[in-house]
């Protein structure tokens, strides 16, 4: 039955005292577009919904020392009409295109993506590949702790019962690079990842790789990276990559597709989005956004 | 009547996209209150009792209602009366209700139904269709020996003498799977007792009177005593008959029991679990071809899943029957069409209505069959195809309407340029990862209910003496266009603006059954029904209004807003109408329409199965992913000879939309029953396409007016569903190279 109590708290401290007080009775509502959901099929049962939309702090989004900055209540929809996540962040707004569609995208928040955290979770692979930090704060104070580490199960992260992630910021690349997140649905029509690879390179030819949806958490592929680190791809470096790829990942098959399938697109997806970053960052194209499969 | 008013008219079209239309779950009542149903986990079992004490007891809870409760008939159907109002003796699916818990709100009645215990002795769950058939012990249904719940055939000619001799027999089997209505709004309703002792109901109905005979049974109550309103029906495709009538009939129950008014609003996963499906079907077709490509024999035998209850299907499996060797002539046929019950959520109608299966077998075959024998598959079937004065392989002449299947055909063929894209199919080899295909399916479709029931239907035309005009049939709107279009009929008619016109809302004793909105009927029948009222009114207005003309009543003319009469004299409508109150005259008239007579000899398997038919050609382009095996449907071209299209833009509205249904039926609709039960009972895991899964579309109108009835139309809205599933499979065999037998086609398996 649901039944629970509702608060807007309009600070942080606030917010952060009722947290203190409520603990794992509390859930935290950003866009609700997860949460809710996980009400009504009561995989959660909060007793109290503590809503963090109108909390200033938490709105930002802003360009600052050497990083860009999403506060938490930023929603996919302002990081796709902003410019500065464009030219910036251009893998996270690739992928923040492919999120839902645009009246979930107006409520739903990057922020409560991650923290939802299942492997499918569209922005995790974009933010681990870019280095991208997560800020955590309680009444008792903040730490900051690295994408890659965030995840730590299905439906799981290392935020604790009295804390709440207040934004996250992207460290900025210096010199020329590119990005390329590729997503499998079933259907043309919004459906969440049947697998998502995420591809970094940079001038230098350092490769950052990460896959969503085909394991328990999502997760980078050192194997991979190393295999091609310092050159420029070529067949024989790719196979050999693609072989890290698959011995690292591990899918389960489930409603939306089969473990032989999951495997079978990785492979695919791995040489689509090498592909692409590596052209983008040598030509520019094909632009961001467009239909990488 | 203005063209430019002709073009898109809908009645309610500003209320539906203001949001001001008025649907179930609108309407409140002082005082009203819930009911909710009680459902047990099992699909098979004996019932051995029911414990509402503790429910019953929990405070805000008025009543709980369980089969002891029930004056009438334990179970009513449209066929068999094997569908229980609460379940009795036995669990026969996973959506069989023991009680309704009714209670002064929603909430507490859905915490009081928790409450509701009770004691089972589990059975054998019977899920295999062809394990089922024949059974000896561990009946679904004790009223089915080997769980048979019904038996049609076709015997023409001597196929099994003849396949011998043929020079080629091609043979296959194909399944089809349950599919979902999902129409927009679940099920709603409410009755609502009045002080006489007559029950007002309101609810999601797509017939009302249907509603009203299945009341009318379980609560022991003659038909007068319900007045069953249609109000906005948020889609229905077949779907809103049985499972809402007996929700009513609960809702009915318990408002005559309590003497207050009752609502019962299923939220969208009982509605999946409870409401009937399209029926799946295992179907084994062998054709006999001569070497210049003629159909010499057809042998066909398919088993119809018809789950826990028999609603339809008895009807949807005898459509199979008269349509299973599509529009062609074959001499030699043998046909049986078997309904089988399981423990499966229950099927009945569904928009198309046993030939979407059939279609996708036959037209797929035709492909087949073709590429055996070398020949192009549009030349196979123009080989085969029925043609004026055809015998069909029931044995009816083809002789009433103008047979137009080469017509439809080649139109569809030029406008998609079916013939040059064939050719560049890939058929399995690309350069690029996209494999590129074209497919085609032709049918033909009796119209309307044919030889299964009784087809009539009734018109109230009741002009007013200021000149407007009160319309009513007993066609029932779904949601698609019906009263708009029986407007329009009547502005032709007297040549009069839609603006006079309103159509009255009916209700079950405003105006007489007219049969139920189904079987592409809607607008033929109504329609007809229109003419015959108005026939008799202009009768009436011209007889009355001849000596005020000075002329014979024949001369008078209704032309333009006006009464003329060659002479001078004339009359704007509203002053005739004027005229009509000085005579004490009521411009008032009462139409009825009886459809053509059809024939059915179920001893022989043969008769004059429909009056007329419907012809349909539908093309599809596809590319399929060699690598993601992902499908993306890119044009489908349909054509429809339609007889007469009254609301163009809504003809083409139900193309559109039957081409989305064939396209998730083909694609993405993909029901998981474990165990008998629904294991994905809402959108979020059933997926209908959206609309970036669309194609672009093209619908092709078609207009070879009807002879059978006075509407001159034949209708639309089955055929433009039924043959979609079957194009797309053609054409993914033209893309891929790999024939697909069943539904769903999932091709992720294959991506390389
Ligand atoms: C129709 C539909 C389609 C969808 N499609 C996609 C898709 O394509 N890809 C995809 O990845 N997802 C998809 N989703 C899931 C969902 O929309 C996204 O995950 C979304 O980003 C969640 O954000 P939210 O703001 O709505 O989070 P909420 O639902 O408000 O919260 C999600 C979780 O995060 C927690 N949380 C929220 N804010 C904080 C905080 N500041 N600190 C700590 N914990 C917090 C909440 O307690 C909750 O557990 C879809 C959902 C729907 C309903």
């Amino acid at each position: 039955m649901l039944n629970f109590d509702y608060r807007r708290p309009e600070s942080l401290d606030e917010a952060l005292s009722l947290r203190k007080e409520w603990g794992g009775k509390s859930s935290l509502l950003m866009g609700g577009t997860d949460l809710f959901l996980a009400i009504e099929e009561e995989v959660r049962r909060p007793e109290l919904l503590i809503d963090l939309k109108k909390i200033r702090a938490l709105s930002g989004l802003e360009e600052k020392d050497g990083a860009v900055h999403i506060g938490a209540a930023v929603t996919y929809s302002e990081l796709i009409h902003s410019d500065l996540v464009h030219q910036k962040l251009p893998g996270i707004w690739e992928s923040s295109r492919l999120v839902a569609s645009v009246g979930i995208r107006n409520s739903a928040t990057m922020v409560g993506n991650i923290c939802n955290a299942v492997p499918s979770a569209e922005s995790a692979t974009p933010l681990m590949i870019r280095d991208a930090v997560i800020h955590i704060t309680s009444a008792s104070g903040s730490r900051s702790v690295p994408a890659v580490e965030f995840f730590t199960g299905p439906r799981r992260t290392v935020v604790k019962d009295d804390e709440i992630v207040t934004s996250i910021s992207v460290p900025l690349m210096k010199g020329k690079f590119g990005e390329s997140y590729v997503k499998l649905g079933r259907y043309r029509g919004e459906d969440i990842a049947q697998v998502a690879t995420a591809v970094l390179v940079d001038e230098n030819w350092n490769y950052r790789i990460a896959y969503g949806a085909v394991g328990p958490v999502p997760m980078g592929i050192p194997g991979a990276e190393a295999v091609l680190k310092g050159k420029k791809p070529a067949a024989d470096l790719i196979e050999k990559a693609k072989s890290e790829v698959l011995n690292t990942v591990s899918p389960i098959g489930d409603i939306r597709a089969s473990k032989e399938y999951r495997l079978h697109m990785c492979a695919v997806m791995f040489e689509k989005a090498i592909d692409a970053a590596v052209s983008r960052m040598e030509t520019g194209a094909p632009a961001y956004g467009a239909r990488l499969i | 009547m203005e063209d430019s008013e002709k073009k898109v008219f809908r009645n309610d079209a500003v209320a539906k996209v203001t949001g001001r239309a008025k649907y179930a779950d609108d309407y409140t009542f002082h005082g009203m209150i819930h009911g909710v149903p009680v459902y047990t986990d099992s699909v098979h079992a004996e019932i051995l009792g029911i414990d509402t004490a503790e429910a019953e007891s929990f405070p805000g809870v008025r009543k709980v209602l369980t089969w002891k409760d029930v004056p009438g008939e334990p179970a009513w159907g449209q066929i068999e009366h094997d569908h229980y109002i609460f379940a009795r003796e036995k669990i026969r699916y996973h959506g069989d209700v023991i009680a309704l818990v009714v209670a002064d709100t929603r909430d507490i009645a859905l915490q009081a139904a928790a409450l509701v215990k009770w004691e089972l002795k589990e059975l054998e769950p019977v899920l295999d269709q062809k394990t089922a058939l024949g059974a000896k012990s561990n009946l679904v249904n004790e009223k089915f020996p080997g769980n048979k719940v019904t038996h049609h055939h076709v015997r023409r000619g001597n196929a099994e003498a003849v396949f011998p001799a043929c020079y080629k027999i091609v043979e296959r089997e194909f399944r089809t799977p349950f599919v979902e209505h999902a129409y927009m709004e679940p099920e709603c309703a409410f009755a609502n007792p009045l002080t006489d002792g007559t029950i007002e109901l309101y609810g999601t109905f797509q017939h009302p009177f249907s509603t009203r005979r299945y009341c009318s049974a379980f609560l022991n109550r003659q038909f007068a005593d319900f007045v069953v309103y249609s109000h906005p029906t948020g889609g229905s495709f077949g779907g809103k008959d049985d499972t809402i009538s007996v929700i009513a009939a609960r809702a009915a129950l318990a408002a005559s029991l309590l003497r207050v008014p009752v609502k019962i609003l299923y939220d969208r996963e009982w509605s999946f679990r409870e409401s009937y499906k399209r029926n799946p079907y295992i179907m084994k077709y062998k054709y006999g071809l001569s070497p210049e490509g003629k159909i010499l024999a057809l042998n066909t035998y398919m088993l119809s899943e018809s789950g826990g209850i028999t609603s339809t299907t008895p009807w949807s499996t005898w459509r199979s029957t008269a349509q299973c060797a599509g529009p062609y002539v074959v001499d030699n046929v043998h046909t049986d069409v078997i309904g089988v019950a399981t423990n499966n959520v229950f099927t009945g109608a569904m928009r198309g209505f046993g030939t979407p299966q059939v279609n996708f077998a036959i037209e797929q075959m035709m492909d087949i069959c073709a590429e055996e024998l070398d020949l192009d598959p549009v030349e196979f079937r123009r080989i085969n195809m029925v043609r004026q004065d055809s015998i069909t392989i029931t044995g009816q002449k083809l002789d009433s309407h103008i047979v137009s299947m080469e017509e439809v055909m080649d139109k569809v063929i030029a406008r998609s340029g079916y013939l040059e894209n064939v050719k560049k199919s890939s058929r399995g080899k690309s350069d690029s990862d996209e494999l590129y295909g074209t497919g085609l399916a032709i049918s033909y479709r009796g119209s309307s209910v044919g030889a299964e029931g009784l087809d009539f239907a009734a018109c109230m035309v009741n002009c007013q003496f200021d000149g407007s005009i009160v319309l009513d049939t007993g066609i029932h709107e779904n949601g698609q266009g019906a009263q708009s279009v029986m407007m329009l009929a009547l502005a032709e008619e007297f040549d009069v603006p839609l603006s006079r016109i309103r159509y009255n809302r009916s209700s079950t004793t405003s105006i007489p059954d007219s049969g139920t909105t189904v079987a592409t009927r809607g607008t033929m029948m109504g329609v007809s029904a229109v003419r015959k009222a108005s026939a008799k009114l202009k009768k009436i207005i011209r007889e009355t209004l001849s000596d005020d003309f000075r002329c014979d009543p024949e001369d008078i003319r209704f032309e333009k807003d006006r009464l003329v009469a060659g002479g001078s004299y004339s009359l704007t409508w509203e002053e005739a109408m004027h005229r009509m109150f000085l005579h004490r005259t009521y411009p008032f008239a009462f139409g009825e329409y009886k459809a053509p007579r059809v024939s059915w000899d179920d001893e022989v398997g043969a008769g004059d199965a429909y009056f007329t038919y419907v012809y349909s050609c539908n093309v599809v382009e596809l590319t399929v992913n060699k690598k993601t095996g992902k499908v993306k449907v890119i044009k489908a071209t349909a054509g429809h000879d339609v007889g007469r299209a009254i609301n163009p833009e809504l003809v083409k509205g139900q193309i559109y939309g039957g081409i989305a249904q064939g396209l998730g039926m083909a694609l993405t609709e993909d029901l998981q029953i474990e165990g008998g039960k629904i294991m994905n009972p809402n959108f979020n895991k059933y997926r209908i396409p959206k609309s970036v899964d669309m194609p672009e579309i093209e619908a092709i109108i078609i207009e070879n007016e009807d002879r059978t009835t006075p509407s001159g139309v034949k209708g639309i809205g089955e055929p433009a569903t039924e043959i979609a599933a079957a194009a797309i499979a053609n054409a993914i065999y033209n893309a891929t190279g790999v024939r697909q037998f069943s539904l769903p086609i999932k091709l992720e398996g294959a991506a390389e």
